[in-house]
Protein backbone atom coordinates (compact mmCIF):
# COMPACT_ATOMS: atom_id res chain seq x y z
CA UNK A 1 0.00 0.00 0.00
CA UNK A 2 2.77 2.16 0.79
CA UNK A 3 4.14 1.46 -2.91
CA UNK A 4 0.88 2.30 -4.57
CA UNK A 5 0.72 5.56 -2.52
CA UNK A 6 4.43 6.54 -3.21
CA UNK A 7 3.37 6.11 -7.22
CA UNK A 8 0.04 8.18 -6.91
CA UNK A 9 1.96 10.69 -5.52
CA UNK A 10 4.41 11.20 -7.94
CA UNK A 11 2.30 10.85 -10.42
CA UNK A 12 -0.19 12.74 -9.12
CA UNK A 13 2.63 15.47 -8.68
CA UNK A 14 3.68 15.03 -11.95
CA UNK A 15 0.33 15.37 -14.17
CA UNK A 16 -1.52 17.60 -11.72
CA UNK A 17 -4.19 15.38 -11.88
CA UNK A 18 -3.73 14.46 -8.21
CA UNK A 19 -3.12 11.14 -6.40
CA UNK A 20 -6.54 10.69 -5.91
CA UNK A 21 -7.07 9.15 -9.70
CA UNK A 22 -4.71 6.13 -8.49
CA UNK A 23 -5.42 5.83 -4.90
CA UNK A 24 -9.19 4.99 -4.86
CA UNK A 25 -9.12 2.58 -7.69
CA UNK A 26 -5.95 1.03 -5.83
CA UNK A 27 -7.69 0.40 -2.45
CA UNK A 28 -11.17 -0.21 -3.36
CA UNK A 29 -10.27 -2.93 -6.62
CA UNK A 30 -6.99 -4.33 -5.11
CA UNK A 31 -7.34 -4.05 -1.16
CA UNK A 32 -11.00 -4.43 -1.30
CA UNK A 33 -12.06 -1.23 0.81
CA UNK A 34 -14.92 0.09 0.78
CA UNK A 35 -14.69 2.88 -1.09
CA UNK A 36 -15.98 5.52 1.57
CA UNK A 37 -12.96 5.25 3.39
CA UNK A 38 -11.00 4.79 -0.01
CA UNK A 39 -12.72 8.33 -0.69
CA UNK A 40 -11.86 9.73 2.85
CA UNK A 41 -7.93 8.42 2.01
CA UNK A 42 -7.74 9.72 -1.45
CA UNK A 43 -8.57 13.18 0.12
CA UNK A 44 -5.97 12.80 2.48
CA UNK A 45 -3.38 12.05 -0.57
CA UNK A 46 -4.43 14.33 -2.65
CA UNK A 47 -3.56 17.36 -0.23
CA UNK A 48 -0.47 16.54 0.47
CA UNK A 49 0.27 15.69 -3.17
CA UNK A 50 -0.74 19.47 -3.55
CA UNK A 51 0.81 20.74 -0.46
CA UNK A 52 4.07 19.05 -1.45
CA UNK A 53 4.34 19.60 -5.33
CA UNK A 54 2.42 22.94 -5.00
CA UNK A 55 5.25 24.82 -2.92
CA UNK A 56 8.09 23.35 -5.31
CA UNK A 57 6.03 24.18 -8.73
CA UNK A 58 5.13 27.77 -6.94
CA UNK A 59 9.07 28.52 -6.24
CA UNK A 60 10.31 27.26 -9.78
CA UNK A 61 7.48 29.97 -11.50
CA UNK A 62 5.53 27.71 -13.00
CA UNK A 63 1.97 27.91 -11.05
CA UNK A 64 -0.07 30.71 -11.58
CA UNK A 65 -1.33 31.90 -8.16
CA UNK A 66 -3.93 34.27 -9.11
CA UNK A 67 -5.39 32.23 -11.80
CA UNK A 68 -5.24 29.25 -9.00
CA UNK A 69 -7.09 31.45 -6.49
CA UNK A 70 -9.62 32.77 -9.28
CA UNK A 71 -10.44 29.19 -10.20
CA UNK A 72 -10.66 27.78 -6.73
CA UNK A 73 -13.82 29.79 -6.33
CA UNK A 74 -15.50 27.39 -8.54
CA UNK A 75 -13.61 24.42 -7.78
CA UNK A 76 -14.78 25.25 -3.77
CA UNK A 77 -18.21 25.98 -4.58
CA UNK A 78 -18.98 22.81 -6.86
CA UNK A 79 -16.97 20.57 -4.11
CA UNK A 80 -19.16 21.61 -1.65
CA UNK A 81 -22.22 20.72 -3.59
CA UNK A 82 -20.73 17.42 -4.54
CA UNK A 83 -19.94 16.40 -1.00
CA UNK A 84 -23.64 17.34 -0.56
CA UNK A 85 -24.91 14.81 -3.01
CA UNK A 86 -22.27 11.97 -1.93
CA UNK A 87 -24.70 10.87 0.77
CA UNK A 88 -27.40 10.46 -1.13
CA UNK A 89 -26.31 8.83 -4.13
CA UNK A 90 -25.98 5.10 -4.29
CA UNK A 91 -22.78 3.18 -3.96
CA UNK A 92 -23.12 1.03 -7.51
CA UNK A 93 -24.03 4.51 -9.26
CA UNK A 94 -20.76 6.35 -7.59
CA UNK A 95 -18.93 3.47 -8.62
CA UNK A 96 -19.85 4.34 -11.98
CA UNK A 97 -19.53 7.53 -12.40
CA UNK A 98 -15.88 7.08 -11.40
CA UNK A 99 -15.06 4.72 -13.67
CA UNK A 100 -16.23 6.55 -16.71
CA UNK A 101 -14.78 9.47 -15.13
CA UNK A 102 -11.19 7.44 -15.19
CA UNK A 103 -11.97 6.46 -18.87
CA UNK A 104 -12.74 10.11 -19.72
CA UNK A 105 -9.11 11.19 -18.08
CA UNK A 106 -7.47 8.36 -20.28
CA UNK A 107 -8.58 9.13 -23.32
CA UNK A 108 -8.42 13.20 -22.59
CA UNK A 109 -4.48 12.06 -21.27
CA UNK A 110 -4.04 11.32 -25.04
CA UNK A 111 -5.29 14.36 -26.72
CA UNK A 112 -2.63 16.31 -28.41
CA UNK A 113 -2.06 19.88 -26.96
CA UNK A 114 -1.18 23.06 -28.16
CA UNK A 115 1.94 25.30 -27.05
CA UNK A 116 1.50 27.71 -29.64
CA UNK A 117 1.19 30.71 -28.42
CA UNK A 118 -1.01 33.54 -29.77
CA UNK A 119 -0.33 37.30 -29.54
CA UNK A 120 -4.21 38.16 -29.68
CA UNK A 121 -5.45 41.48 -27.11
CA UNK A 122 -6.01 40.61 -23.74
CA UNK A 123 -10.03 39.75 -23.26
CA UNK A 124 -11.09 42.62 -20.70
CA UNK A 125 -11.60 39.91 -18.02
CA UNK A 126 -7.86 38.63 -17.98
CA UNK A 127 -6.71 42.24 -17.97
CA UNK A 128 -8.84 42.82 -14.92
CA UNK A 129 -8.32 39.85 -13.44
CA UNK A 130 -4.80 39.87 -14.03
CA UNK A 131 -4.51 36.60 -15.31
CA UNK A 132 -1.16 36.72 -17.33
CA UNK A 133 2.11 35.75 -16.46
CA UNK A 134 5.34 34.21 -17.48
CA UNK A 135 7.04 30.92 -17.09
CA UNK A 136 10.45 29.35 -17.50
CA UNK A 137 11.32 27.85 -20.54
CA UNK A 138 15.22 26.68 -21.98
CA UNK A 139 14.72 30.06 -24.17
CA UNK A 140 13.83 32.52 -20.97
CA UNK A 141 10.52 33.71 -19.75
CA UNK A 142 7.95 33.22 -21.79
CA UNK A 143 4.42 35.13 -21.08
CA UNK A 144 1.35 34.11 -21.91
CA UNK A 145 -2.24 34.84 -20.76
CA UNK A 146 -5.58 33.27 -20.27
CA UNK A 147 -8.54 32.76 -22.59
CA UNK A 148 -12.07 31.88 -22.74
CA UNK A 149 -12.23 32.59 -18.66
CA UNK A 150 -16.46 32.61 -18.10
CA UNK A 151 -16.41 28.83 -19.83
CA UNK A 152 -12.95 27.75 -17.52
CA UNK A 153 -14.30 28.68 -15.20
CA UNK A 154 -17.68 26.81 -15.38
CA UNK A 155 -15.54 23.84 -16.53
CA UNK A 156 -14.22 24.53 -13.14
CA UNK A 157 -17.47 24.03 -11.62
CA UNK A 158 -17.92 20.87 -12.31
CA UNK A 159 -14.41 19.41 -11.92
CA UNK A 160 -15.42 20.51 -8.52
CA UNK A 161 -18.37 18.79 -8.27
CA UNK A 162 -16.65 15.58 -9.22
CA UNK A 163 -14.21 15.91 -6.98
CA UNK A 164 -16.67 16.20 -3.84
CA UNK A 165 -18.54 13.68 -5.18
CA UNK A 166 -15.93 11.29 -5.90
CA UNK A 167 -13.06 12.57 -3.72
CA UNK A 168 -10.40 12.71 -7.32
CA UNK A 169 -9.05 15.76 -7.43
CA UNK A 170 -10.28 15.46 -10.88
CA UNK A 171 -7.73 16.98 -12.11
CA UNK A 172 -8.37 15.62 -15.71
CA UNK A 173 -11.02 18.10 -15.78
CA UNK A 174 -8.93 21.09 -14.54
CA UNK A 175 -5.82 20.74 -16.67
CA UNK A 176 -8.48 20.43 -19.62
CA UNK A 177 -10.31 23.65 -18.75
CA UNK A 178 -6.89 25.83 -18.79
CA UNK A 179 -4.92 23.78 -21.52
CA UNK A 180 -7.74 23.43 -24.06
CA UNK A 181 -10.34 26.36 -22.98
CA UNK A 182 -8.11 28.65 -21.31
CA UNK A 183 -5.64 27.79 -23.74
CA UNK A 184 -2.58 28.05 -20.90
CA UNK A 185 0.94 26.41 -21.78
CA UNK A 186 0.42 22.70 -20.70
CA UNK A 187 3.08 22.69 -17.67
CA UNK A 188 1.18 25.89 -16.27
CA UNK A 189 -2.17 24.26 -16.73
CA UNK A 190 -0.68 20.93 -14.31
CA UNK A 191 1.15 22.77 -12.15
CA UNK A 192 -1.73 25.18 -11.39
CA UNK A 193 -3.94 22.29 -10.94
CA UNK A 194 -1.88 20.88 -8.33
CA UNK A 195 -2.02 24.20 -6.61
CA UNK A 196 -5.44 24.49 -6.63
CA UNK A 197 -6.63 20.55 -5.89
CA UNK A 198 -5.31 20.75 -2.22
CA UNK A 199 -8.03 23.60 -1.48
CA UNK A 200 -11.22 21.44 -3.22
CA UNK A 201 -9.98 18.39 -1.37
CA UNK A 202 -9.86 20.13 1.81
CA UNK A 203 -13.50 21.43 1.46
CA UNK A 204 -14.33 17.64 0.79
CA UNK A 205 -12.12 16.60 3.81
CA UNK A 206 -14.25 18.45 6.34
CA UNK A 207 -17.15 17.28 5.13
CA UNK A 208 -15.90 13.31 4.94
CA UNK A 209 -14.06 13.57 8.52
CA UNK A 210 -17.58 14.62 9.71
CA UNK A 211 -19.39 11.92 8.24
CA UNK A 212 -16.51 8.91 9.84
CA UNK A 213 -14.78 8.31 6.10
CA UNK A 214 -11.62 9.41 7.57
CA UNK A 215 -10.02 6.48 9.30
CA UNK A 216 -6.37 7.27 10.94
CA UNK A 217 -5.26 3.29 9.80
CA UNK A 218 -5.67 3.98 5.80
CA UNK A 219 -4.73 7.22 5.63
CA UNK A 220 -1.49 6.56 7.45
CA UNK A 221 0.39 4.32 4.96
CA UNK A 222 -1.21 6.14 2.05
CA UNK A 223 -0.37 10.10 3.34
CA UNK A 224 3.56 8.64 3.93
CA UNK A 225 3.34 6.94 0.66
CA UNK A 226 2.08 10.25 -1.39
CA UNK A 227 4.37 12.47 0.28
CA UNK A 228 7.70 11.21 -0.83
CA UNK A 229 6.22 10.68 -4.24
CA UNK A 230 5.04 13.70 -4.87
CA UNK A 231 8.70 15.56 -3.71
CA UNK A 232 9.94 13.12 -6.34
CA UNK A 233 7.41 13.92 -9.06
CA UNK A 234 7.61 17.59 -8.43
CA UNK A 235 11.34 17.60 -8.76
CA UNK A 236 11.06 15.67 -11.93
CA UNK A 237 8.76 17.65 -13.96
CA UNK A 238 11.45 19.14 -15.77
CA UNK A 239 13.30 16.04 -16.48
CA UNK A 240 10.57 13.34 -17.50
CA UNK A 241 9.45 12.05 -20.83
CA UNK A 242 5.36 13.30 -20.09
CA UNK A 243 4.56 11.47 -23.49
CA UNK A 244 5.27 7.90 -22.07
CA UNK A 245 4.20 8.79 -18.86
CA UNK A 246 1.09 10.03 -20.40
CA UNK A 247 0.35 6.03 -22.16
CA UNK A 248 1.28 4.42 -18.95
CA UNK A 249 -1.34 6.79 -17.22
CA UNK A 250 -3.96 6.27 -19.49
CA UNK A 251 -3.92 2.51 -19.45
CA UNK A 252 -3.61 1.78 -15.93
CA UNK A 253 -7.09 4.53 -15.60
CA UNK A 254 -8.63 2.37 -18.40
CA UNK A 255 -7.53 -1.12 -16.55
CA UNK A 256 -8.85 0.42 -12.89
CA UNK A 257 -11.97 1.80 -14.08
CA UNK A 258 -13.37 -1.79 -15.79
CA UNK A 259 -12.16 -3.62 -12.68
CA UNK A 260 -14.46 -1.50 -10.66
CA UNK A 261 -17.19 -1.79 -12.67
CA UNK A 262 -16.79 -5.35 -12.41
CA UNK A 263 -16.26 -5.48 -8.50
CA UNK A 264 -19.58 -3.10 -8.04
CA UNK A 265 -21.65 -5.26 -10.89
CA UNK A 266 -20.08 -8.62 -11.72
CA UNK A 267 -22.04 -10.29 -8.33
CA UNK A 268 -25.54 -9.44 -10.08
CA UNK B 1 18.34 18.47 -29.58
CA UNK B 2 18.88 16.28 -27.33
CA UNK B 3 20.87 12.91 -28.29
CA UNK B 4 17.26 11.11 -30.06
CA UNK B 5 17.66 13.35 -32.89
CA UNK B 6 21.01 11.91 -33.75
CA UNK B 7 19.63 8.66 -33.86
CA UNK B 8 19.34 7.36 -37.52
CA UNK B 9 18.06 3.39 -39.12
CA UNK B 10 19.85 3.48 -42.36
CA UNK B 11 18.51 -0.24 -43.23
CA UNK B 12 15.32 1.73 -43.36
CA UNK B 13 14.62 4.96 -44.50
CA UNK B 14 10.97 4.60 -43.46
CA UNK B 15 11.59 4.35 -40.02
CA UNK B 16 14.23 6.58 -40.37
CA UNK B 17 11.54 9.28 -42.04
CA UNK B 18 8.85 8.24 -39.58
CA UNK B 19 10.98 9.37 -36.56
CA UNK B 20 12.10 12.37 -37.92
CA UNK B 21 8.72 13.67 -38.54
CA UNK B 22 7.93 12.10 -35.03
CA UNK B 23 10.97 14.49 -33.76
CA UNK B 24 9.83 17.20 -34.96
CA UNK B 25 6.25 17.21 -33.35
CA UNK B 26 5.76 20.42 -31.60
CA UNK B 27 4.79 18.43 -28.88
CA UNK B 28 8.00 16.11 -28.99
CA UNK B 29 10.64 19.12 -28.73
CA UNK B 30 8.81 21.13 -26.49
CA UNK B 31 9.48 17.15 -24.18
CA UNK B 32 12.63 17.07 -25.75
CA UNK B 33 14.05 20.82 -24.52
CA UNK B 34 12.25 20.35 -21.03
CA UNK B 35 15.18 17.71 -19.57
CA UNK B 36 17.38 19.91 -20.49
CA UNK B 37 18.63 22.08 -17.27
CA UNK B 38 18.04 25.74 -18.17
CA UNK B 39 19.30 28.24 -16.58
CA UNK B 40 18.06 29.90 -13.17
CA UNK B 41 15.70 32.52 -14.57
CA UNK B 42 15.29 35.94 -13.53
CA UNK B 43 12.18 37.06 -11.24
CA UNK B 44 11.19 40.69 -10.30
CA UNK B 45 12.06 39.73 -6.14
CA UNK B 46 10.86 43.15 -5.31
CA UNK B 47 6.63 42.40 -6.88
CA UNK B 48 4.17 41.27 -4.44
CA UNK B 49 2.84 38.23 -6.16
CA UNK B 50 6.55 36.78 -6.41
CA UNK B 51 6.55 37.71 -2.21
CA UNK B 52 3.25 36.43 -2.06
CA UNK B 53 4.62 32.99 -3.98
CA UNK B 54 7.84 32.89 -1.60
CA UNK B 55 5.42 32.81 1.68
CA UNK B 56 3.05 30.38 0.36
CA UNK B 57 5.71 28.30 -0.80
CA UNK B 58 7.18 27.86 2.56
CA UNK B 59 3.75 27.79 4.08
CA UNK B 60 2.83 24.73 2.11
CA UNK B 61 6.22 23.21 2.49
CA UNK B 62 6.60 23.08 6.72
CA UNK B 63 2.64 22.30 6.95
CA UNK B 64 2.54 19.45 4.67
CA UNK B 65 6.34 18.47 6.47
CA UNK B 66 4.58 18.97 10.16
CA UNK B 67 1.67 16.89 9.49
CA UNK B 68 3.26 14.25 7.93
CA UNK B 69 5.93 14.29 10.98
CA UNK B 70 2.56 14.03 13.48
CA UNK B 71 1.02 11.14 11.42
CA UNK B 72 4.54 9.26 11.41
CA UNK B 73 4.98 9.59 15.44
CA UNK B 74 1.21 8.48 15.61
CA UNK B 75 1.51 5.86 13.22
CA UNK B 76 4.44 4.11 14.81
CA UNK B 77 3.25 4.09 18.61
CA UNK B 78 -0.25 2.94 17.11
CA UNK B 79 2.03 0.21 15.37
CA UNK B 80 3.89 -1.02 18.26
CA UNK B 81 0.45 -1.54 20.00
CA UNK B 82 -1.83 -2.42 17.48
CA UNK B 83 0.19 -4.07 14.75
CA UNK B 84 -0.72 -7.17 14.82
CA UNK B 85 -4.58 -7.00 14.76
CA UNK B 86 -6.41 -7.46 11.93
CA UNK B 87 -8.34 -4.82 10.17
CA UNK B 88 -11.24 -4.56 8.63
CA UNK B 89 -12.21 -1.55 5.99
CA UNK B 90 -14.00 -4.26 3.52
CA UNK B 91 -17.67 -2.88 5.81
CA UNK B 92 -17.99 0.41 6.22
CA UNK B 93 -18.62 1.61 9.58
CA UNK B 94 -17.42 5.20 10.06
CA UNK B 95 -15.30 6.36 12.42
CA UNK B 96 -16.38 6.58 15.99
CA UNK B 97 -17.69 10.36 16.82
CA UNK B 98 -13.94 11.02 18.47
CA UNK B 99 -12.37 10.77 15.12
CA UNK B 100 -15.04 13.17 13.42
CA UNK B 101 -14.38 16.90 14.44
CA UNK B 102 -11.45 18.39 15.54
CA UNK B 103 -12.18 19.21 19.33
CA UNK B 104 -12.31 15.30 19.14
CA UNK B 105 -9.42 14.59 18.24
CA UNK B 106 -7.50 16.91 20.59
CA UNK B 107 -9.40 14.86 23.51
CA UNK B 108 -8.73 11.78 21.99
CA UNK B 109 -4.88 12.89 21.53
CA UNK B 110 -5.15 14.29 25.29
CA UNK B 111 -6.29 11.09 26.44
CA UNK B 112 -3.47 9.10 25.07
CA UNK B 113 -5.44 7.78 22.20
CA UNK B 114 -2.67 6.71 19.50
CA UNK B 115 -4.92 6.87 16.67
CA UNK B 116 -6.02 10.14 17.69
CA UNK B 117 -2.43 11.36 17.18
CA UNK B 118 -2.36 10.15 13.48
CA UNK B 119 -6.18 12.25 13.13
CA UNK B 120 -4.30 15.08 14.91
CA UNK B 121 -1.71 14.94 11.94
CA UNK B 122 -4.64 14.62 9.24
CA UNK B 123 -6.01 17.54 10.69
CA UNK B 124 -2.60 19.73 10.07
CA UNK B 125 -2.83 18.35 6.32
CA UNK B 126 -6.06 19.71 5.71
CA UNK B 127 -5.09 22.80 7.93
CA UNK B 128 -2.57 23.44 5.29
CA UNK B 129 -4.24 24.78 2.15
CA UNK B 130 -7.08 26.45 4.15
CA UNK B 131 -4.32 28.83 5.85
CA UNK B 132 -2.64 28.99 2.88
CA UNK B 133 -6.09 30.82 1.30
CA UNK B 134 -6.02 32.68 4.64
CA UNK B 135 -3.04 34.28 4.30
CA UNK B 136 -2.99 35.30 0.55
CA UNK B 137 -6.57 36.73 1.63
CA UNK B 138 -4.51 39.13 4.23
CA UNK B 139 -1.87 39.41 1.47
CA UNK B 140 -4.35 41.18 -0.70
CA UNK B 141 -5.67 43.07 1.56
CA UNK B 142 -2.72 44.77 2.36
CA UNK B 143 -2.16 45.50 -1.16
CA UNK B 144 -5.77 46.95 -1.82
CA UNK B 145 -6.17 44.69 -4.20
CA UNK B 146 -9.93 44.38 -4.22
CA UNK B 147 -10.67 41.72 -6.80
CA UNK B 148 -8.68 38.70 -5.35
CA UNK B 149 -9.87 40.21 -2.18
CA UNK B 150 -13.42 39.22 -3.02
CA UNK B 151 -12.05 35.84 -4.50
CA UNK B 152 -10.25 34.90 -1.90
CA UNK B 153 -12.84 36.13 0.51
CA UNK B 154 -14.99 33.53 -1.23
CA UNK B 155 -13.11 30.48 -1.14
CA UNK B 156 -12.61 31.22 2.24
CA UNK B 157 -16.60 31.05 2.90
CA UNK B 158 -16.87 28.10 1.15
CA UNK B 159 -14.05 26.24 3.45
CA UNK B 160 -15.64 27.60 6.50
CA UNK B 161 -18.92 26.81 5.46
CA UNK B 162 -17.93 22.89 4.61
CA UNK B 163 -15.23 22.69 7.74
CA UNK B 164 -17.79 24.35 10.78
CA UNK B 165 -21.23 23.62 8.85
CA UNK B 166 -20.72 19.54 8.97
CA UNK B 167 -21.21 19.93 13.05
CA UNK B 168 -23.86 22.61 13.13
Amino acid sequence: MWAGSFLAGFLGALTGLGGGVVIVPLLTSVFGVDIRYAIGASLVSVIATSCAAASTYIRQGYANLRLGMFLEVATTIGAIVGALLATMISIKLLTLVLAIVLLYSAYLAQQPRSEVLTDDAEEALTQQLQLHGTYPTPDGLMSYQAYSVPLGFGLMSIAGVLSGLLGIGSGALKVLAMDQVMRLPFKVSTTTSSFTIGVTAAVSAGVYLARGYIDPGLSMPVMLGVFPGAWLGAKALMGTKVSVLRVVFSVVLVVMSFKMVYNAFGEM
Amino acid sequence: MPPESEVQIPTSTVTAQALSIALEHPLVVDLSVSCQDYAQHQLDERSPDYRLGIILSNLLKYGVWLATAIVLLGGILYLVRHGMEPVNYHIFQGEPDMFRSPAGVIDAVLSGRRRGIVQLGLLFLIATPVLRVLVSFIFFIKQRDIPYVVITGLVISGLLYSLLGAYF
